[in-house]
């Protein structure tokens, strides 16, 4: 599903290594810097210094952007900042990528974050607040919940959650890590993959680790 | 997309090879409105294109009226048939494609670069990408058949108001019947009239699409470059205005 070959950018590398379907993995980045630029590359957003970064057995950087469109249909990706589209309010904001796929009806879409909010934990009401503001008025944690909620919504193949827990009370941390393990086990074959700055976090977390090197040194894989 | 760099502003072949890039994306691309949020964007951007314009298009085109019928009294005499055609060919054939372009451009073309732009800076553009939506689609592609649409029907109801209001006001000012204002242009207005005023309306709202959303879009990367977005979209698309309604009022001689 995912493959780094001797992948080198600015903060981290060489990288080599392989993420299958099904998988489930934590990324250690060391720092937000580091964890921000290797969510940007394998997202196909800034090129690597050297390096190959295939997607679905596609190279992201080679591809014309009619492929890399169709590719990333697939992926769910939660930033761990930014990434919410600024005239839209909240709720259209994790609205829009499932209506734009077509990949749940409006009602469907409804009971699914309704059913995310429990999960982690979130009142209706503090909920349908936070869904109703604007993006600008959301605090961190909330972005990171709606960017979270956002990623599953399309049912993807792959999902990305960058810098997930930050931010959150440790009841939180423990709701939405719970809620991201639940999504993974219910859908055959989708790798999910947690990219942090700060392992502790998800240090009983039942991933395969994979640590980002940010010099020379070669990626350092535990299983 | 392509990036725009340094050289690009220096040659103004490669600036109208954008625009023109810009332009053929539409017909391909069209299928987007398929999509329920490509419907509600295109809606709300023929909104804010359109219908927030009219207060202000019928203020300028009764004032634009009024002054042509009041002037061309003063000058020539009271003459039906001479005030119908002189309202004709500067209201209809000449101002209101322009003056709707125009007012378009500073309005909602200004809107436009500097939402696309600041969105691109902000990095909205990537967001929406991650989620495997094309940008050009979701946020370029409404912007500028709004543009287009709300040029062309401005143009119309400019016209319209341009006589009907000015012909009411002019009545009030000089005592000449609105009745005889309203007869003698629709007895002067002719097919090809309209057919060239719609021309030109069509290459300037082509004009505003093209340049207000090609300047936001591939705007660089620094917050300051959002203002010369601004300023550079609004003196290339009045350059292309006049250049064009000169080149297409010869080509009707």
């Amino acid at each position: 599903m995912i493959n780094f070959n001797q992948v080198t950018t600015e903060s981290f590398g060489p990288l080599s290594m392989e993420v299958e379907a099904g998988a489930l993995v934590k990324v250690v980045a060391g720092t937000r810097e580091t964890a921000a630029a290797f969510v940007r590359t394998l997202a196909g957003l800034a090129s690597p210094l050297s390096g190959q970064t295939l997607l679905f057995g596609e190279d992201l950087y080679s591809i014309t952007e009619e492929e890399y469109i169709r590719l990333m249909a697939r992926v769910g990706v939660a930033q761990g900042a930014g990434g919410m589209i600024s005239n839209l309010s909240a709720a259209e904001n994790v609205a829009l990528p499932a209506m734009y796929h077509g990949r749940m009806t409006l009602a469907q879409l409804e009971t699914f974050t309704a059913e995310a909010m429990a999960a982690l934990g979130i009142s209706l009401e503090e909920g349908e607040k936070m869904m109703q503001g604007s993006t600008l008025s959301l605090k961190p944690w909330q972005g990171k919940i709606l960017r979270m909620i956002r990623a599953y919504s399309t049912d993807p193949d792959l999902v990305i959650l960058e810098d997930i827990t930050s931010g959150m009370t440790q009841e939180m941390q423990d709701n939405a890590l719970q809620w991201a393990l639940r999504l993974h086990r219910e859908r055959h074959g989708r790798a999910t993959m947690f990219v942090c700055h700060d392992e502790s976090a998800l240090k009983s977390f039942p991933a395969r680790a994979i640590h980002l090197a940010a010099e020379a040194p070669p990626e350092k894989e535990e299983d | 997309m392509e990036k725009i760099n340094f050289f690009d502003d220096r040659l103004p072949g490669r600036r109208l090879m954008t625009y023109l890039r810009f332009l053929m994306f539409i017909p391909g691309h069209l299928h987007a409105f398929g999509r329920k949020p490509g419907r509600q964007v295109l809606m709300r951007q023929i909104y804010f294109t359109t219908v927030e314009q009219l207060r202000r298009i019928t203020a300028v085109a009764a004032v634009t009226g009024m002054v042509v019928i009041t002037q061309i009294s003063q000058a020539l005499g009271y003459d039906p048939a001479l005030i119908g055609k002189a309202l004709l060919w500067l209201a209809v054939r000449e101002l209101g494609p322009l003056i709707t372009a125009i007012l378009v451009m500073s309005s909602s073309g200004a809107a436009i670069t500097s939402e696309l732009a600041s969105m691109k800076i902000n990095r909205e553009f990537d967001a929406l990408r991650t989620m495997g939506i094309d940008p050009m689609e979701y946020l370029v592609l409404p912007r500028m058949i709004s543009a287009i649409a709300s040029v062309l029907l401005l143009n119309v109801y400019f016209q319209a108001a341009a006589i009907l209001g000015g012909g009411a006001l002019a009545s009030l000012w000089s005592g000449i019947s609105f009745q005889q204002h309203v007869l003698s242009v629709f007895s002067a207005l002719t097919v090809f009239d309209m057919s060239l005023s719609m021309a030109k309306s069509l290459v300037f709202g082509m004009a505003v699409a093209a340049v207000a959303c090609s300047h936001g879009a591939l705007v660089g990367q620094s917050i300051t470059d959002i203002p010369r977005a601004i300023i550079g979209a609004q003196m290339r698309a009045l350059f292309i205005f006049f250049l064009s309604d000169g080149l297409i009022s010869y080509m009707a001689l």
